[in-house]
């Protein structure tokens, strides 16, 4: 264990860039995994966005060839495996890694070392499904890669090889750290920290947690599936023996439906920490919004056959679906009606992170009511498969979770880097992609329901689909214009000196009680908690009752932490990483070099000295 | 006895739970979904074979062969947890002697699996044969990895106590270990069920 | 002597725990290990024609899920650790039963 006492201020060397790559790579610091997480997540953020104008490039006008079918095909393929695997969820991750032991009043996660394996598994993950691209082979059938279309028999190249395998990386990173995050939240709050005193993002944080460890392990099955039908010619999914492809979209979605809500729930949480500072007034209804996240998360579970609903499930299993999708609309409307009456009545300070909860809500709002659409079998059978559906999930994706995490980001950016993003460039980057978004995605609805299809290279000129087309593509490029904006914002910030203090916001949890950016140890004592909002409970209890009392803050920066155990940094969860993607390479092109075995079993082997030499080094 | 001059680490969590504990159970409940998805692939293409042999038709499960494979993976769990037993009373010898012998255990079961597993391909049954096969081999092929898996923590564990670096204090590396095994075991009990004993 | 590392919670009067010394000795261990084995031997007589009136299936899922109950009580210590580990437990295996079960019924009802 590392053992800190408190530098004095002046006398630590600057650290080099060596050191400084090297403190990187063996971190297992949940502030520094938080920040790597949220820096990745925001590069692919750009990857996916440069993928999305790629895509309404060739839709703007019809009849367009600016490249052929088959990279059309790789590039919504890769749009929505990134935007899903390597944006939306990553991004929650890095909000759970930086904020969640903050607001539970810990100095780390339950298990550090675990943490940093997670984030390395993510990037090599990432990196090997985009190794596609630089072979020719990128992922082109879908982001969710039906069966049997990804069989063999009908995608030869090693294209769905590459997505199988990354996904396969990136699912052990998220199973890891959802479970590190339960355990965390489970076991390290502060003492008074009950669960019904938890903020409603960590509330959000376990129950993602959970439906993640529940939901993972069958898209692993239905990865394993495809691939020993596609490596060692299984028969899954071959219907020439008696497989049936609706097994892999069962599997898929028992999934898949968890996981949207995987990805809007952080957000959701987001939300919830963001309003009633802004409104300066408690969550209304607190218990409800924490039941309501809960119950959500129960319910993901009874509506996965949504998604078929044109498979010719039956009368019976299509209207058993349909009603309880029509169900889990309820909790979510009762959050919204939450957060609304949160904000009425309140002392409301128009802030950036405010108007992106505003905006998340909103926006929310038209994505759900889309959505409540699809719940009715009938309208359903209309609207699968054309942009309508694409409309609905980028509100409720975009609209709606996206716009959350950039209100996080605004939100916490003072807590991480110790500086204020600009109010002024903020709302430009807000306005302009408001506009750009609803630009982009409001025309789909009517292009879906006059019967524009999914994932269609091209259009002709006599469906009169060409003027909403151009209308989408150039909000797409004003989103696009919003993000360098914000990028400005970042970079401007950055430079600055820090000038935010530790809490900028006035605001409730006890993130705000320490310095910022937080010391290595967060806490110098662990606070103990007396009730929901413990910090607007610390600060009126000194008005009100014992005005010359230290405030949980104060506490923090005048007492003598004596000597603080901190885990010591490793270099074992990046060599355990290491392993997986060596295994995987070796996996996708075995079948055309049996000689890449002994390559698996490197990486095996790597694998297995990463995690004995992590099991036994000190402590 | 002076209790003062010995050390008894206290930790304090939330729960009451140590963390790995909590982790590990919580990772057991991913590894039913984990399991159940495969159990239910075999379930669903039970039957629907296109081409034999499948239970049924050209082929039968050996019961009794694989039922004393199924009571060696059982008594696996009684040695295991006399291991557990021992560390907690601090009986290293014993621990040491347990811990061979659920490893020893799960090695049979395995040579049982590798076994039955020869004995089906000479019939006909292959991983590409058709959905029996298929089913069949991935299911029990990624229980057999886990038992795997099971028997490398094992005589990590034996190797560490060798070595004097297990002690009683670390008597939770022993517990988890024998969680995990106890999993595997009870995974076994459903696929001995569900797989070889009901028919259709 | 060495003492076990002691897990105790923060929250003393919200979370009842039992302590950690009623596991069961050595004795007892085996007899249960004998009851396993006797109940998978119940398992292999069922297995052959003659039991006309009880269904197989309801038979064999019974004794299965005994088995099941008892390593997780006894082996794995459910019973005599608190009820957050069962209720973790229970949830994957509830969540997995009930979701296969309702795909496989699906599927099959469409054909």
């Amino acid at each position: 264990m590392a053992t800190i006492a408190r530098p004095m201020p002046g006398l630590a060397p600057r650290p080099s860039i060596g050191s400084r790559i090297w403190g990187v790579m063996t971190t297992v610091d949940h502030k520094v995994i938080g920040l790597l997480y949220l820096t990745t997540s925001m590069f692919f953020f750009l990857v996916g966005g440069v993928e999305a104008l790629a895509i309404r490039s060739q839709l703007a006008k019809p009849n367009q060839h600016l490249y052929s079918a088959e990279t059309y095909n790789a590039l919504f393929t890769m749009h929505g495996t990134t935007m899903i695997f390597l944006v939306v969820m990553p991004m929650g991750v890095a909000f759970f890694n930086f904020i969640v032991p903050l607001q539970i009043g810990a100095r780390d996660v339950a298990f550090p070392r675990l943490n940093a394996l997670s984030y390395w598994l993510y990037l090599f993950g990432a990196i090997v499904i985009n190794t596609g691209w630089f072979v020719g082979a990128a992922p082109d059938d879908g982001w969710f890669g039906y069966a049997n279309l990804t069989t063999l028999a009908y995608s030869t190249g090693h294209n769905q090889d590459f997505w199988f395998a990354g996904l396969q990386i990136l699912g052990v990173a998220s199973l890891i750290g959802a479970l590190n995050f339960a355990v965390t939240i489970l076991n390290l709050r502060a003492p008074g920290m009950r669960l019904m005193r938890m903020p409603v993002f960590v509330w959000m944080t376990l129950v993602t947690s959970a439906l993640l460890i529940l939901a993972l392990p069958v898209i692993t099955v239905a990865l394993i599936e495809l691939l020993f039908d596609r490596q060692f010619a299984t028969n899954f999914f071959n219907v020439t023996k008696g497989g049936d492809p609706v097994l892999w979209q069962h599997l898929f979605w028992l999934f898949g439906h968890p996981e949207v809500y995987i990805m809007i729930l952080p957000a959701m949480g987001i939300v919830s920490e963001i309003l009633p500072t802004f409104s300066r007034k408690p969550l209304f209804g607190y218990p409800v919004v924490v039941f309501s996240g809960v119950a959500i998360g129960f319910m993901s579970w009874g509506v996965w056959a949504h998604h078929m609903f044109t498979t010719g499930l039956g009368a019976t299993a299509n209207s058993a679906f349909a009603v309880s999708t029509m169900l889990i609309a309820v909790p979510t409307g009762v959050k919204i009606f939450n957060w609304v009456f949160t904000i009425w009545g309140g002392d409301v300070r128009l802030k950036t992170p405010f108007y992106f909860a505003i905006g998340f809500v909103a926006m929310f709002i038209i994505g759900g009511l889309s959505g409540v659409t699809h719940a009715l079998v009938p309208s359903d059978a209309e609207q699968h498969q054309t942009y309508y559906i694409v409309a609905h999930f980028h509100y409720v994706l975009f609209g709606g979770a996206i716009f959350g995490l950039f209100g996080g980001i605004y939100y916490w950016f003072p807590k991480m880097t110790g500086r204020l993003l600009s109010e002024k460039i903020g709302l430009t980057h807000f306005w302009l992609m408001m506009i750009g978004f609803n630009m982009t995605f409001g025309p789909f609805h009517m292009l879906g329901l006059d019967g524009m299809p999914r994932r269609i290279y091209t259009y002709p000129t006599d469906r009169g689909w060409g003027f909403w087309n151009m209308v989408a593509t150039i909000g797409a490029f004003t989103i696009a214009l919003s993000i360098l904006v914000f990028l400005i914002n970042v970079f401007r910030s950055l430079r600055k000196e820090p000038d935010a203090g530790p809490d900028p916001w006035d605001a409730r949890t006890l993130e705000w009680s320490i310095p910022s950016p937080p010391p290595e140890y967060n806490f110098a004592t662990i606070p103990v908690v007396q009730a929901r909002d413990p910090l607007w409970h610390q600060k009126l209890l000194r008005r009100y009752r014992a005005p010359r009392a230290e405030s949980i803050a104060e506490q923090q920066v005048e007492e003598e932490p004596g000597h603080i155990h901190m885990p010591s940094p490793s270099y074992y969860p990046l060599i355990t990483a290491l392993g997986l993607p060596i295994m995987m390479y070796a996996l996708i092109w075995q079948n055309d070099n049996k000689g890449l075995w002994g390559l698996f079993v490197a990486g095996a082997l790597v694998l297995l000295l990463g995690a004995y030499g992590w099991a036994t080094e000190p402590t | 006895m002076n209790e003062a001059a010995v050390a008894t680490h206290v930790e304090q969590t939330a729960t009451g739970y140590d963390s790995r504990k909590l982790f590990m159970w919580i990772f057991l409940a991913s590894e039913c979904m984990f399991f159940g998805s495969l159990i239910a692939t075999y379930l669903l293409y039970r039957g629907r074979s296109l081409d034999p042999p499948y239970p049924g038709n050209g082929f039968s499960y050996n019961i009794p062969y694989t039922s004393v494979s199924s009571f060696v993976l059982l008594m696996s769990s009684l040695t295991m947890v006399l291991a557990l037993s021992a560390i907690q009373r601090g009986d290293h010898r014993a621990l040491r002697v347990w811990l061979l012998a659920t490893a020893f255990l799960g090695c049979t079961f395995i040579g049982g699996q590798a076994f039955e597993f020869t004995d089906f391909v000479s019939k006909g049954v292959t991983l590409k044969q058709n959905l029996f096969g298929t089913t069949f081999f991935v299911l029990t092929g990624f229980h057999g990895a886990h038992v795997t898996v099971g028997v490398l923590m094992l005589l990590s564990l034996f190797a560490l106590s060798m070595r004097g670096k297990l002690p009683q204090s670390s008597s939770l590396n022993v517990e988890l270990v024998g969680l995990y095994w106890h999993f595997v075991d009870v995974v076994w009990i459903v696929i001995f069920t569900l797989i070889y004993l009901v028919k259709l | 002597m060495e003492h076990p590392v002691v897990t105790q919670t923060r929250f003393p009067r919200l979370v009842r725990r039992v302590e950690p010394h009623h596991a069961p000795g050595q004795l007892e261990y085996v007899r249960i290990a004998v009851i396993l084995a006797v109940l998978t031997a119940l398992e292999v007589i069922v297995y052959y024609p003659g039991w006309p009136k009880v269904p197989k299936l309801v038979l064999f899922v019974a004794l299965a899920a005994t088995k099941f109950a008892i390593v997780a009580a006894f082996f794995m210590h459910l019973k005599f650790d608190g009820k957050l580990l069962a209720i973790v437990f229970s949830t994957g295996l509830a969540l997995a039963g009930v979701a296969f079960m309702v795909a496989i019924v699906t599927i099959h009802a469409m054909n």
